[in-house]
C-alpha cells in the first residue's frame, strides 16, 4: 500500500474518533446513539482490516475465513444475549 | 546439540521432530489414561454397593472431576493428536509439521498444564472438586475455597494454549505442506478428520479460553463475574457449552476418521461415499458451534430460543446417519478381514450408533427435563466419546502402530484384549445407561433406591474394561521386543505413509512424494543437497523450557509469588534463547501444483491467520462476558463516570498511530529503505509502550480511589477485558522487540516478518477500537 493511502486512512480513523467522542456529546436516542456508536467502530475495524491489514490482498480465502470467524464471534454474543431476554425480565 | 543421541533424555527433552513428539504425547496420554482410569475405578468400586464409604463426599467429587477432565482434555484429543503428530505429516508427504518448535512448545505446554491441575492433590482441601463442567457457582471461592481449583483452572489455560498452537500448526500444515499433485479429496480420511478437528478447535476453544481467564481473575484477583448473581451460572454454562459441545465432536472426529481410514482397508474397497462423509462432517461441525444451548434446557432460558436449539440439535443427526450409512455400505458384501484394528473399528462403529440415537432423545426439551442429571446421560456421553471415539482411536492404534515400531504386535493377544474391552465395557456403558432415574454426582446411596443390581454390574465391567488395557499394553511392550518385522506396507494399503519404511527414516520419504491427477502416488529422488536433512532432527531447547517457565508462574500466582518470579526470569530466557536460536524451515513449504486454498499465503503470515482467528473469539466471549453482567445488572455507572474518557481517548489516538506507523515501516521495507524500517518499528514500539504505560497509570488511578478487582462488577469487567488486551499489546511489543534487534542485524526477510507480525498487531488494533466505546462511551 502506498504511504498516502496509509496517511489517509489514517487521518479517517482519527477523525472516526472524534466523531465517536462527538457523538458523546450530542444528546441523542439511546438506540440512535448506539447503532451509530457502534456503526463507526464498525466502520473504523473494517478500514483497519482492508487497508492494514490488507485481508483483501491475501485472496478469497482468507477473507471467507475472516468473515466467517466474525460471523462466528458475533453469533456467539447475540446467541447468548438473546438467550437471556427473559431471564433479564424476571431478574430485574 | 549434535552430542545428543536418540538414545539420551534429552533428545527427548529437546526433540522436535514430528514422529517424536507424536510418541511423547501417545505415552503421556496413557500416563493420563491410567490415572483418570484408577480415579473411575475408585469411584465405580464407591458406586457397587450402597452406603459404601470408600471415598469420602469430597474426595468423590475431586475424583469424579479429575477423572473428567483428564480423560476429555488430557487423553482422548491428545491420543487422537499423538496419532496426528505422527501420521499425518506422512500422509500428506511432508518432512514435518510447519513450525516443529511450535510443535514441541504444544506438547510441553499440554504436559505441564496437566502436572499443574494435578498437583491440586497434595495441596491442602485437595484438588478441583466442581465437576468435570466446573460450574458456577461451585467454582467460586465460596464453595471451593480449596487452592486445587485454582490450579486447575490454570492448567486448563496452560492446555488450551497448548490447543491453540496445535490449531494454527496442524491448519498451516495441511494447508501448505502437502505433497506437489495432493487435491483436498486425495488427502486420507485420518488427515481430513484432523483437518476439521483443528477447525472446530479454532473456534471452541478460545470460549473455554474467556472463561478460563475469567475464572482464573475470580479466584487469583477477586474479580466478581461468577461470585455475583448478575453472571453466576448462566453466564459460566454460556462460556463453557459454546466451547463443550464442537468439544464432543473434537474429540470424536479423530476416532472416526481413523475408522474411516481402517474400514475400506480391511473391507477391501474404497470408503463408500468419501466426498459425502467429508461434507457432512463438515455441516455437523458448523451445526455443533449453534447447538450449545441444549446443555442449558433446564435453566429458564428464553423458550424459543430453547425450541431453535432443540431444532439444530436434532438437524446435526442428518449428517451423522449419512456417515454411519456410507460406513455401513463401505462394508455391505465385503470380503472383511476381521483383524485386531478391524474388529475396533467395528466396536466404534456400534457403540457411536447406540451413542448417537441415545443423544437424539436427549435433544428434546420435554425428555431432558427428566433425563438431566441421571446416568442416562452418562451412559450416552460415555457411548459416544468412550465407546466411540476412544475406540476409534485404539482400532487407529493398532492399525498404525506397526508403522510407529516397525513390528507387528500379537494377533491373538490383541484379540482377547478386543474381547475383554468390549465385553468390559458395554457391561458398564449400558449398565449405567439404565440407571434412568439415579442422579449424577452422588457419592452414595441408600440400599432401597433400587440401584444396585446396575450399579454392581457396571463396576465389574469397568474393572474388566479397565484392565483389559493392561493386556494392551503388554502387548505392544512385547511387540516392541519381539514382534515379527512389520515391513513398509503389512495391511496392503492405500495411502501414502505406507509407502515409506517402517518406522519411517528422520526425513519421512527418501525423496519428494508426487501425487498425479488420477491419485496414483509415486516418490521422486530429490538431489542430494535437497536441504530435506536440515531440520528433521533439529533439537531446541526452548519449548520445554518456555513451558517450564509458565509452569512456575502459573503455580507461582496460585500458591507463593517466589516462585512466580523464578517462572518469570526462566520465561524471558528461554525466549530470548527462542529468538536467538539458529532455525532454518523455509525448505519445507510443498510446491503448489495446482489451485489450492490459501494459495500464495506465506505460511508464517497463515499461521497469524488463524492465530487471529481464534482470539477474535476469545474477545468476544470477554466482550458478551461484559455486555452479559452489565445487562443483568439493575444499574451500570453512567458513561464518562467510571473510566476516564481523556486516557481511552488519547490511549485510541495511540494505537491508531502505532498501527500507521507500522504500515510505514512495511511500505519502506517493500522499497528497501531500512533505515526507515528501523524507525518506522522503534516509533510503533514506542507508542505501543506508551500505551501500556498510559493504561498503567489509569489502573494505579483507579485502585488509589479505590476501585479495586473486587470492588464491583464495572471494575472487574474493565480490569479483565482490558487487561487481556494489554496482555496482547504486551506480547506484540516482545515480538516487535526482537523484529527491531533482527532489523540491525541483518535485513534479509524482514519485509516478510513486519507483514506476518502487522497482521497481528493491526487486530489488537481493531480490538481496541470496540473496546473503547464499550468502556468509555457506552
Amino acid at each position: 500500500m502506498r504511504f498516502s493511502t496509509a496517511l489517509f486512512v489514517w487521518v479517517l480513523l482519527v477523525l472516526a474518533t472524534v466523531a465517536e467522542l462527538a457523538l458523546f456529546r450530542t444528546p441523542l436516542d439511546r438506540t440512535l446513539f448506539t447503532v451509530s456508536l457502534f456503526g463507526l467502530a464498525g466502520l473504523k475495524a473494517s478500514m483497519i482490516a482492508v487497508f492494514y491489514q490488507q485481508v483483501t490482498r491475501e485472496g478469497g480465502d482468507v477473507a471467507v475465513f475472516y468473515f466467517f470467524t466474525l460471523w462466528v464471534a458475533l453469533g456467539f454474543i447475540i446467541g447468548v444475549l438473546t438467550s437471556m431476554s427473559q431471564i433479564t425480565a424476571t431478574h430485574v | 546439540m549434535a552430542e545428543i543421541t536418540p538414545n539420551s533424555v534429552r533428545y527427548w527433552l529437546f526433540t522436535t521432530n514430528h514422529k517424536n513428539i507424536g510418541i511423547l504425547y501417545l505415552v503421556t496420554s496413557f500416563y493420563f489414561l491410567l490415572v483418570g482410569g484408577a480415579l473411575a475405578l475408585l469411584f465405580r468400586l464407591q458406586l457397587a454397593m450402597p452406603q459404601t464409604e470408600i471415598l469420602s463426599a469430597s474426595s468423590f467429587n475431586q475424583a469424579v472431576t479429575v477423572h473428567g477432565l483428564v480423560m476429555v482434555l488430557w487423553f482422548l484429543s491428545p491420543l487422537g493428536f499423538a496419532l496426528a503428530n505422527y501420521i499425518v505429516p506422512l500422509q500428506i508427504g511432508a518432512n514435518d509439521l510447519a513450525f516443529p518448535r511450535l510443535n514441541a512448545l504444544s506438547y510441553w505446554l499440554y504436559l505441564f498444564g496437566g502436572i499443574l491441575a494435578a498437583i491440586g492433590f497434595f495441596t491442602p482441601g485437595g484438588a478441583i472438586d466442581t465437576g468435570w463442567t466446573v460450574y458456577a457457582p461451585l467454582n467460586t471461592a465460596k464453595y471451593s475455597p480449596q487452592v486445587g481449583t485454582t490450579l486447575g483452572a490454570l492448567g486448563l489455560l496452560m492446555l488450551i494454549a497448548s490447543v491453540t498452537a496445535s490449531t494454527v500448526n496442524f491448519l498451516v500444515t495441511i494447508f501448505k505442506m502437502r505433497a506437489p499433485g495432493m487435491r483436498l479429496m486425495h488427502m486420507p480420511m485420518y488427515t481430513w478428520g484432523i483437518l476439521l478437528t483443528v477447525f472446530l478447535m479454532l473456534f471452541a476453544f478460545p470460549a473455554l479460553a474467556a472463561a478460563g481467564l475469567v475464572l482464573a481473575a475470580d479466584r487469583a484477583l477477586g474479580t466478581l463475574y461468577f461470585v455475583s448473581q448478575e453472571g453466576g451460572a448462566l453466564l459460566w454454562d454460556n462460556l463453557f457449552w459454546f466451547f463443550g459441545h464442537p468439544e464432543v465432536y473434537i474429540v470424536l472426529l479423530p476416532g472416526l476418521f481413523a475408522v474411516a481410514e481402517i474400514l475400506p482397508v480391511f473391507a477391501r474397497r474404497p470408503l463408500y461415499g468419501k466426498r459425502v462423509i467429508i461434507w457432512a462432517t463438515v455441516a455437523a461441525s458448523i451445526l455443533s458451534l449453534m447447538v450449545w444451548g441444549h446443555h442449558m434446557f433446564t435453566t429458564g432460558v428464553n423458550p424459543l430460543w430453547r425450541e431453535v436449539m432443540t431444532v439444530l440439535t436434532e438437524t446435526i443427526s442428518i449428517p451423522f446417519g449419512v456417515i454411519t450409512i456410507s460406513f455401513i455400505l463401505t462394508l455391505v458384501g465385503a470380503s472383511i478381514r476381521l483383524k485386531t484394528p478391524m474388529l475396533f473399528a467395528l466396536a466404534s462403529l456400534v457403540h457411536f450408533i447406540i451413542g448417537g440415537i441415545t443423544g437424539v432423545f436427549n435433544s428434546s426439551v420435554a425428555l431432558d427435563y427428566g433425563l438431566r442429571g441421571t446416568y442416562w446421560v452418562v451412559g450416552h456421553f460415555h457411548y459416544t466419546l468412550l465407546g466411540g471415539a476412544a475406540t476409534g482411536l485404539i482400532a487407529g492404534l493398532y492399525y498404525w502402530w506397526p508403522k510407529i515400531s516397525g513390528r507387528m504386535y500379537d494377533e491373538r493377544l490383541g484379540r482377547i484384549h478386543f474381547i475383554l474391552y468390549v465385553v468390559g465395557y458395554n457391561l458398564f456403558a449400558f449398565s449405567i445407561h439404565l440407571l434412568i432415574d439415579m442422579p449424577r454426582r452422588v457419592y452414595t446411596y441408600p440400599l432401597e433406591s433400587g440401584w444396585l443390581l446396575n450399579n454392581m454390574v457396571a463396576t465389574t465391567g469397568a474393572l474388566i474394561f479397565g484392565l483389559s488395557f493392561l493386556l494392551l499394553f503388554f502387548n505392544l511392550y512385547r511387540s516392541l521386543r519381539k514382534g515379527a518385522e512389520a515391513g513398509p506396507n503389512p495391511w496392503s494399503s492405500w495411502s501414502l505413509e505406507w509407502l515409506t519404511p517402517s518406522p519411517p527414516p528422520p526425513e519421512n520419504y527418501g525423496g519428494q512424494p508426487v501425487v498425479s491427477a488420477d491419485g496414483v502416488i509415486s516418490i521422486t529422488p530429490l538431489p542430494i543437497d535437497g536441504g530435506r536433512h536440515m531440520h528433521v532432527n533439529h533439537l531446541s531447547k526452548a519449548p520445554m523450557l518456555v513451558s517450564l517457565g509458565t509452569f512456575a508462574v502459573f503455580l507461582g500466582l496460585a500458591l507463593s509469588m517466589p516462585i512466580a518470579l523464578v517462572g518469570l526470569a526462566i520465561l524471558a530466557a528461554s525466549l530470548i534463547i527462542w529468538a536467538r536460536e539458529s532455525w532454518s524451515s523455509h525448505h519445507m513449504e510443498g510446491l503448489e501444483f495446482e489451485k489450492w486454498p490459501f494459495q500464495g499465503v506465506e505460511k508464517t503470515r497463515l499461521g497469524v491467520w488463524w492465530l487471529i482467528f481464534g482470539e477474535a473469539v476469545l474477545f468476544s466471549g470477554l466482550i458478551l462476558s461484559y455486555l452479559w453482567v452489565r445487562f443483568m445488572s439493575a444499574s451500570w455507572p453512567a458513561a464518562g463516570t467510571a473510566f476516564d474518557l481523556t486516557t481511552g481517548a488519547a490511549n485510541t489516538f495511540i494505537l491508531l498511530t502505532s498501527s500507521f506507523t507500522l504500515v510505514a515501516a512495511l511500505a519502506a521495507a517493500r522499497l528497501g529503505r531500512h533505515s526507515m524500517v528501523r524507525a518506522g518499528l522503534l516509533t510503533t514500539f514506542a507508542l505501543g509502550l506508551v500505551f501500556l504505560l498510559n493504561k498503567a497509570l489509569e489502573w494505579a488511578h483507579l485502585f488509589a480511589e479505590g476501585h479495586t478487582f473486587g470492588s464491583s462488577l464495572p471494575f472487574s469487567t474493565f480490569y479483565v477485558t482490558t487487561g487481556a488486551h494489554g496482555a496482547h499489546v504486551l506480547a506484540g511489543l516482545i515480538v516487535l522487540a526482537y523484529l527491531i534487534v533482527r532489523s540491525f542485524r541483518k535485513t534479509e526477510g524482514i519485509h516478510e516478518s513486519v507483514e506476518s507480525f502487522g497482521i497481528y498487531w493491526h487486530f489488537v488494533d481493531i480490538v481496541w477500537v470496540f473496546l473503547f466505546p464499550l468502556f468509555y462511551l457506552f
